[in-house]
């Protein structure tokens, strides 16, 4: 059952288009991540979802009621969502419990049945013991937490979360992402979560919506877009692929196809189209050749070591083929290559990406 | 392409609001509209239209009168002295006070902004209490009038020195805050090309500071020529009549019959306030600075210190100690002219303003029900305007806000005389007029409080996270539950501190009510003014001893939480 359906939705602010055809299916229960770079529009996209901001175009629905869109517009406070702000947006003069069980309270549930809403909410959280405490009194990671568990006392069927753990350290992070997915499986509701940051939604997410000038680039699991983005704009944002034009030869099965790459041929994934195309690379996609084991001539290509960086574990080294206007490659290596020496490299593994889609 | 700074702003824009709130805001103009709106629109159709056919023949009536000549002449003079001298003292006390490292600036900074919360016929009385033959500060010097000549203030210069001294502190507030705007870097670079303190001050922070001084004295010209208090007890003795004078003679005199001619001529007032408010809009047009973080480095005084301390002082001490404590003599004294001694102190004035004086105590009365109205009112109205204008940033409350203004930004004896044009005749459905209620003081003072209560608050909701609003309405709280559970706790302080600063002002307020009130409604600063009228000056010291000590106690309450408010909410503070 789908649990948030928007459909072709446009939104703009003067001049400027912040969204425009903008469609999204979600499951009841999954977890989707609205990726993209600052100025996206995913944030337009969650509050729209919110009710914050009136689509000018398109529709959304929730758990198959219609929100916006065909003259309708429900305000948030009709919505029935949850929400993890940025800032947390912990009322200051509230306690704990009362931040948690102001929902309830605004929906009318008798003081007994809410306190023990709020107590089972605060235990979700781990945070029963802080139950009378102020906001100021607490912590940065246990303010995400109550910001958490105000959501979770609502028992909402959808969750929006909008980057909310961007003002937490590393650590911090990382933990309240287990959390996250925790209580995404235990409870049963639909995530939405806002990020900028493409390890956090390729490691959150079971399907993650990459967003690009208001437009979406790729809807699809995090193996995929890894594997195999749609766009160049996926591949160079989604773990930093090289984007390099290719010459397309000959279909070699179903998933493969022969072709050229900086002077030499390759095997690369993907499917047959006109001969002038580009292919996603990775640095780990390409091979840096030490020995002097005789290689077969057209298999490998000549360029000159750059920079050597040294990325925990391996290395980044930074190579010019030595074609004319060739661009600078990434390849992964496991030791590092003398700077200034001339080496040979093989292209292993690529993604030829498919023909821009007509807009 | 997408750029982030045009989509952060697009945030930040205004939500199209939902018809409920749209009504709600609706409802709030509505007030505006009624209360100051209204009576100002009355006054220009009044002055327009009085004689059928000839819309300019009142003012061609009344321009062509002597008395209102001089009366003009004498509001353009005076207001200029007062406010060249408001601007001097103004600009160089910021000056001090800025740059400086003087000792207690605190205090000297709360010394020199008393003019602010006292009254104007309060300070003019106590100026005179301190200038006359029977000053005994000036006897023990040897420096007082002759007995029996006139007192040296009844004059068109004591008028420029006393309201010259009241506005020197909204000159100060605007330069101060200009220069704590100054950016330290300006500062710093300068002193790198090895500029010295004096040099800086002149070549760098005073060409910065120009349009604030200007800006100020525009301020400080169009508080003058609405002053009522000081013309008031100055001008009538010393037969120097200026314009809201004239105005308060005919209408005092002719009663209702003139107000014609009145709304002719305070028409005349509001050209004068508008050429002041658009030479500061104008002047305030100047370069931009940005506000920084960091605050001035201040100079070293050295030696100078020695000079500029004791010269200050004096200065604070003849302009507001002096006068305060000539004020509190008086108080003490059985009859004017007794030197006060410890035999012939009394507190027999005290005993008759609280005890005896049956309209005194019903001007307590009366007073302090009308400011806190106007305050608790006019907090109730600032805390949803101002939550649609800094939080949602929507269109309407801006306009109401303009609107909100126009009330307060002319003299409040010309809010007045529209408030009678529009109040005089019976209410339409309920056939009773509010002339000669108290009901009709209230009407005024809410026109002319809300821009007072609406400032903290907006400065309050500007400060606060849109966020907390929107989990609300994510909780399921509609705009009323929002407003009353999470707004305006959040806010509180500051709508509070709104509060009194209208309280503040309308509990010592003269001008106004000098036109509004009728037997049986009288106000605190009418009945001080008809006690020194009357020739009663003890009675009347007594009285503004006691509103002085209302006013400070609060003043101080407020500055002792001033912590948990925005910053420059709290006007006096260092």
């Amino acid at each position: 059952m789908a649990s948030v359906i928007a459909t072709d939705l446009g939104k703009s602010f003067g001049q400027h288009q912040a969204l425009s055809h903008i469609n999204l299916v979600a499951g009841s229960g999954e977890f989707i991540a609205l990726l993209g770079p600052s100025g996206c529009g995913k944030t337009t996209l969650l509050r729209l979802l919110a009710g914050f901001e009136r689509p000018d175009h398109g529709s959304i629905e929730l758990g198959e009621i219609l929100v916006a869109g065909r003259g309708i517009y429900l305000p948030p406070e009709k919505r029935n969502i949850g929400m993890v702000f940025q800032s947390y947006a912990l009322w200051p003069h509230m306690t704990v419990a009362e931040n948690v069980g102001f929902a309830l309270s605004v929906r009318g549930m008798p003081g007994a049945e809410r306190r023990k809403r709020v107590a089972e909410a605060l235990e979700l959280v781990g945070l029963s013991a802080y139950a009378a405490r102020r906001p100021a009194q607490l912590s940065g990671g246990q303010r995400q937490r109550v910001a958490l568990a105000r959501c979770l006392a609502m028992r909402p069927p959808v969750i929006l979360l909008d980057e909310p753990l961007a003002n937490l350290d590393a650590h911090l992070r990382e933990t309240m992402q287990h959390e996250f997915r925790r209580l995404n499986r235990e409870l049963g509701s639909t995530f939405i979560y806002v990020t900028h940051d493409h390890a956090e939604a390729m490691s959150l997410a079971d399907r993650v919506l990459v967003m690009s000038g208001g437009e979406v680039q790729q809807l699809a699991a995090p193996v995929t877009l890894y594997r195999e983005p749609a766009t160049r704009m996926v591949a160079e944002f989604i773990g930093g692929s090289m984007v390099l034009p290719v010459r397309l030869r000959r279909p070699l099965d179903e998933l493969h196809v022969e072709a050229e790459v900086e002077r030499q041929l390759c095997r690369l994934r993907g499917t047959m189209q006109e001969s002038e195309a580009f292919a996603s690379f990775r640095p780990k996609d390409l091979e840096l050749l030490t020995g002097t084991a005789p290689v077969e001539p057209g298999t490998v290509s000549p360029a000159r070591v750059l920079d050597v960086i040294y990325r925990g574990g391996s290395y980044i080294t930074l190579v010019r083929p030595e074609s004319a206007d060739a661009p600078l490659l990434r390849i992964a290596t496991d030791s590092p290559p003398r700077i200034g020496d001339t080496i040979a490299f093989r292209i292993r593994d690529g993604w030829i990406l498919p023909p821009e889609r007509p807009l | 392409m997408t750029d982030p700074a045009t989509a952060a702003a697009g945030r930040r824009r205004p939500l199209l609001l939902p018809r409920s709130e749209q009504l709600f805001l609706c409802l709030v103009l509505a007030y505006v509209a009624v209360i100051g709106l209204w009576p100002l629109l009355r006054l220009f159709s009044e002055t327009f239209t009085s004689v059928p056919g000839q819309p300019l023949a009142l003012l061609q009536d009344v321009w062509s009168s002597r008395s209102l000549q001089r009366a003009l002449g004498n509001t353009i003079v005076a207001s200029a002295g007062a406010t060249l001298f408001a601007t001097v003292i103004g600009s160089a006390m910021a000056l001090v006070i800025g740059i400086t490292d003087l000792p207690g600036k605190s205090l000297a900074v709360f010394v020199f902004l008393l003019p602010l919360l006292i009254p104007p016929q309060i300070t003019a009385m106590a100026w005179t209490e301190f200038t006359g033959s029977n000053s005994l500060i000036l006897n023990l010097l040897h420096l007082a009038p002759a007995p029996g000549s006139a007192n040296p203030l009844y004059s068109g210069y004591g008028i420029m020195l006393v309201m010259g001294i009241e506005h020197a502190a909204i000159v100060f507030l605007t330069v101060r805050a200009s220069l704590r705007a100054v950016p330290r870097d300006l500062i710093e670079a300068a002193r790198l090309a090895g500029a010295g303190p004096k040099h800086i001050t002149r070549k760098i922070i005073l060409p910065v500071l120009r349009p604030a001084i200007l800006s100020g004295a525009a301020l400080a010209f169009v508080s003058a020529i609405g002053n009522f208090g000081v013309p008031a007890l100055l001008g009538i003795p010393g037969r120097y009549p200026m314009l809201t004078t004239l105005i308060y003679q005919q209408l005092n005199g002719f009663g209702p019959t003139v107000l014609g001619s009145v709304s002719a001529v305070s028409l005349l007032l509001v050209a004068l306030a508008a050429i002041g408010l658009g030479m500061k809009a104008l002047l305030a047009a100047g370069p931009a600075t940005i506000e920084r973080g960091a605050e001035l480095q201040p100079f070293p005084l050295g030696g100078w210190l020695l000079i500029l301390l004791p010269l200050l002082w004096l200065w604070l001490g003849i302009s507001a100690a002096m006068p305060l404590l000539s004020l509190l003599v008086t108080s003490f004294l059985p009859a004017v002219g007794v030197p006060l001694t410890a035999a012939s102190a009394t507190l027999d004035n005290y005993r008759f303003v609280l005890l005896n004086d049956a309209s005194t105590q019903r001007a307590f009365v009366n007073s302090f029900a009308l400011a806190a109205a106007a305050g608790v009112v006019s907090a109730l109205i600032a805390l949803p305007l101002g939550y649609f204008l800094a939080l949602r940033r929507s269109r309407l409350a801006r306009l109401i806000d303009l609107l909100a203004d126009a009330p307060y930004a002319v003299p409040g004896i010309v809010l007045a005389i529209g408030v009678i044009l529009v109040f005089l005749p019976p209410l339409p459905v309920l056939h009773v007029s509010l002339y000669g209620t108290i009901w009709i003081i209230l009407i005024a003072y809410l026109a002319r409080s809300l821009p007072l209560a609406l400032r903290p608050t907006i400065a309050a909701f500007e400060q606060l996270d849109r966020a907390l609003d929107e989990a609300g309405q994510i909780a399921g709280a509609g705009l009323l539950k929002r407003m009353w559970r999470i707004l305006m706790p959040s806010v509180a302080p500051s709508l509070a501190a709104g509060a009194i600063l209208v309280f503040m002002i309308a509990f010592t307020e003269l001008t106004v009510s000098a036109l509004l009130w009728s037997s049986g409604h009288e106000t605190l600063g009418v009945v001080v003014f008809m006690l020194h009228g009357e020739g009663n000056t003890t009675g009347a010291a007594a009285l503004a001893v006691l509103m002085i000590t209302v006013i400070t106690g609060l003043a101080l309450v407020m500055s002792a939480v001033s912590r948990w408010l925005p910053k420059g909410v709290v006007p006096w503070q260092a």
